[in-house]
């Protein structure tokens, strides 16, 4: 007996007879459902409604993230001249030393369930964020929090009060009082909040967004976009934005910049980082890097200007040589940088004693080359790491520099610049935190770094709260890093929005992130 | 069976402790210290060094490694897995939250790759050398071969991007609580469509060759030719002596495939945002959150191991000729 296919047809009575009826009716009522689903009773106007992409995380529970300045005043917060101004506070004005500020408080700022904000609320907020349990502030930044009145109150700070002001936003007392500091980022007030500023909480989707409302009591007026959603879709953000589903994603890389910049329907913003550089770390008891000489040969080697355009970022950023404060940079007022100068790189490293006498394009001295490693962590795989690597390689090559690349994974990478085992390391500083700068450059430094003075300024930087005086010391500091460079600075880092052209109001490089400046944006429809 | 099963259990304790051994102190002596998330990491706010002791001593990372062992074995077999370094919140209650989403994605893929699968391979092996089947052997293989992240891509660039049929990401749409219950329910489905379909279609390929070859060895065995010599009809020599004898591998397959139930697929789950255990394993590594690491590892071992054994239990149950019991003594 042969192979032979299955031939089956059902006969009359059986079951697919009995079903096929029922099927295709649940069929067509689901292809109708299916039809009709989206449109029912929608909230959403999208000439309304601006739609980004976030993090549910970075919304539940986290303070340290743009989307509180959504619902949440700050006491005060930077504005794009480099300057403290008044949100909650109407006013303000510090002691003698600065350790201490008093604040007069809006009177005319409520609580979205209509109770007032009082200095109370601002007392509780820094008791809270600073308690142990709940670990979002120092204990010690805040030693005594002094409530004169219902709109007045006095914090008498220590050190690091300065830096970690621009964040700290005031939480409601009234409805937190009683909860448990243990579980902090548990609160359920966090998937209902209750907040003072120019958005009020409407709902919350779990896994899928949260959305606002335009405050109508909003001190300044009620902002003219209606509602914001933040959809926690942060994975699939280029792909939401091309679909048209969201207005606005940050965090874009080079690779989907490239891919935007063409598209005429969005608009790249670039934001300056106010706080944070990329940088190369050179070991300065090196017995190559060790030579102030070599180190600025090297800096004045690489095209920084040509680095940003290379990254696709505006290359008439600002560059600097050292240390920054957030007035410095957002007023230009900083000194002019050490230019793209690939001959009197030459002639330094000629004067050190650095010469290719063998014609193979690397410098000897004494049988030695002029050859160091320089580590680059995990995020060597990020966008443009790469090819900012491999540039710099190039440039320093062209004055008979090699650089050899060690590719680590980040903790190792942190692991070895902890212990100060690298020649040269090209990652990131945080000059806005002076902790991380006395990690990198104060007294028994990784990196080999000994001067007594930058260590003095360092503890003075630390300690100085008056703002133009702290411009003074961060001013002394950069004249040190540009004569000993200690660190080369690349550029200030850039981080990148990508909008679509209907949200008007953003502009680079001050007012480039949507989540802080959400209450001057508006929306016009292109035609 | 029962004294099989038992003893396997029993088997399993010292394995999973292994396991979770070997888990916690690969990712306690990796260099570096988990609280660099904090110090060094860019683009965040920089912790105070006091938060960053507070924090230390919060999570017991001032205690030496042995005390850290023993608090975390213990916690685990109370279902502690301690505090997300990341997120700061109960790894228990993330994960509780994730597996939900996993599990919708999951068992649709198991249930789109069997009936596929099945169905291909039952067609390819009965009409073997066919048209059909050539096309489904050379479409099967084609499929296995796709990267299933290339797959999602391009499906939603084509279904989602340009032609907007299907949304590109996420669990519901975002008026999905004005909807309708039926509307709900549609609601859901059109967002599980596309990933749903990657991950059942790459599944699928592989039940349908390996379905065609199982199918294909059995059909000549020598009971199925008894069977077509005494006078069945050939849907009853299929369905009924065919099928069920090469069905035993294949599920032994899917017993194995607990762990993936659960576990999720990462990257299916990371391009369309869907916020399951393979996203939430995604994020973990990438952050360097080791209690979180360490949970989705355990877990993923533990089923592991738990499929493995369901999977041999299975064997025997469906399959008369294998028995675990102790031959008797004569």
């Amino acid at each position: 007996m042969g192979r032979r296919g299955v031939k089956w047809t059902p006969e009359p009575g059986h079951a697919a007879h009995r079903f096929a009826p029922t099927l295709t009716r649940i069929l067509l009522l689901g292809l109708t459902s299916f039809a009709c689903a989206g449109r029912a009773d929608s909230t959403f106007s999208r000439s309304s409604t601006v739609t980004l992409t976030w993090d549910e995380d970075a919304v539940i529970g986290a303070l340290d993230s743009e989307a509180r300045f959504l619902v949440f005043l700050p006491l005060t917060a930077w504005n794009e001249r480099g300057e403290l101004e008044g949100r909650l506070a109407r006013s303000w004005e510090p002691s003698p030393d600065h350790r201490e500020l008093t604040y007069h408080l809006r009177t005319d700022v409520r609580w979205h369930d209509g109770a007032p904000v009082t200095a109370h609320d601002v007392a509780f907020t820094l008791k809270l964020l600073t308690r142990p349990e709940v670990a979002e502030m120092a204990p010690s930044t805040v030693e005594s929090v002094t409530v004169h009145n219902d709109s007045t109150v006095t914090v008498r700070a220590r050190s690091t009060w300065y830096s970690d002001q621009w964040w700290a936003v005031v939480l409601p007392r009234h409805l937190l009082e009683n909860e448990d500091p243990n579980d902090f980022r548990e609160w359920e007030f966090w998937k209902r909040p209750v907040g003072n500023g120019p958005y009020r909480f409407h709902r919350y989707v779990p896994r899928t967004l949260m959305e606002f409302e335009a405050n109508p009591d909003h001190y300044r007026g009620k902002p003219r976009i209606e509602r914001v959603v933040l959809k926690f879709a942060s994975g699939a953000a280029l792909t939401e934005l091309l679909s048209g589903n969201v207005d606005a994603v940050p965090g874009v890389t080079l690779a989907q910049l490239r891919t935007l910049a063409s598209d005429r329907r969005f608009e790249v913003y670039h934001h300056v980082s106010v706080e944070e550089a990329r940088v190369i770390y050179w070991r300065t008891d090196h017995p190559i890097l060790g030579d102030p000489r070599v180190r600025k040969a090297l800096t004045l080697a690489i095209d920084r200007r040509g680095l940003l355009q290379l990254l696709d970022f505006p290359s008439d950023g600002p560059l600097v040589d050292g240390p920054f404060t957030v007035r410095q940079i957002v007023q230009g007022d900083l000194p002019e940088p050490l230019p793209h100068d690939p001959d009197a790189a030459r002639g330094l490293l000629a004067a050190a004693g650095w010469i290719d006498a063998d014609g193979d394009g690397i410098r000897e001295r004494d049988g030695t080359e002029l050859r160091f490693s320089a580590v680059v962590g995990g995020y060597f795989a990020q966008p443009g790491w790469q090819e900012m690597v491999i540039f710099i390689q190039d440039q320093l090559r062209g004055v008979g520099a090699r650089m050899d690349i060690e590719i680590l994974a980040f903790e190792i990478a942190i692991d070895r610049l902890r212990q100060g085992d690298f020649e040269a390391e090209i990652f990131w500083i945080n000059v806005a935190s002076v902790a991380w700068m006395q990690r990198s450059l104060g007294e028994g430094n990784r990196q080999g770094f000994k001067s007594p003075r930058v260590v003095e300024l360092l503890d003075r930087a630390a300690a100085t709260l008056d703002p133009v005086a702290r411009d003074s010391v961060y001013k002394q500091l950069a004249e040190i890093f540009r004569e000993e460079l200690p660190v080369t600075f690349l550029f200030p880092d850039v981080w990148s929005w990508v909008a679509h052209r209907r949200l008007r109001g953003l502009s680079s490089p001050w007012r480039v992130d949507p989540l802080t400046y959400m209450e001057y944006l508006w929306l016009e429809d292109e035609p | 069976m029962l004294k099989y099963t038992l003893k396997r259990l029993l088997l399993s304790v010292p394995l999973v402790l292994g396991i979770v051994t070997v888990t916690f102190f690969i990712s306690h002596l990796a260099p570096g210290d988990p609280m660099d998330m904090y110090l060094e990491q860019p683009r965040q706010r920089q912790l105070d060094p006091e938060v960053i002791d507070l924090l230390r001593k919060k999570y017991g990372l001032d205690q030496p490694i042995h005390i850290q062992y023993v608090t975390w074995v213990k916690n685990i077999a109370k279902g502690d897995f301690g505090v997300s370094f990341r997120h700061r919140r109960p790894v228990r209650s993330m994960i509780l939250e994730a597996i939900p989403y996993t599990l919708q994605l999951t068992i649709l893929a198991i249930i789109l790759d069997v009936l596929i699968g099945l169905t291909l391979g039952i067609i390819s092996a009965v009409k073997q050398y066919s048209a059909l089947d050539k096309t489904v052997t050379v479409g099967s293989l084609a499929v296995y071969a796709i990267p299933s992240f290339w797959l999602a891509l391009m499906l939603v660039m084509i279904f989602s991007v340009n032609l907007s049929w299907f949304p590109t990401s996420q669990t519901r749409s975002m008026d999905y609580e004005y909807m309708s219950a039926l509307g709900k329910l549609f609601d859901r489905l059109w967002h599980l469509a596309l990933p749903v379909f990657v991950m059942g279609v790459a599944g699928a390929a592989s039940t349908a060759r390996y379905m065609r070859n199982r199918l294909l060895e059995v059909l000549n065995e020598e009971y199925i030719v008894a069977a077509r010599a005494r006078g069945f009809r050939e849907r009853t020599v299929i369905v009924k002596h065919a099928l069920r004898n090469a069905l035993i591998p294949i599920i032994t397959i899917y017993g194995m495939s607990l762990p993936f139930l659960l576990g999720g697929a990462t990257v299916i789950e990371t391009i369309f945002a869907w916020p399951g255990m393979g996203r939430l394993t995604v994020g973990a590594v990438a952050a360097r959150d080791y209690p979180l690491i360490m949970a989705t590892t355990t877990i993923a071992a533990l089923l592991t191991v738990f499929g493995n054994l369901l999977a041999d239990i299975t064997y025997a149950a469906v399959d008369p000729r294998v028995s675990y019991d102790a031959p008797r003594r004569r």
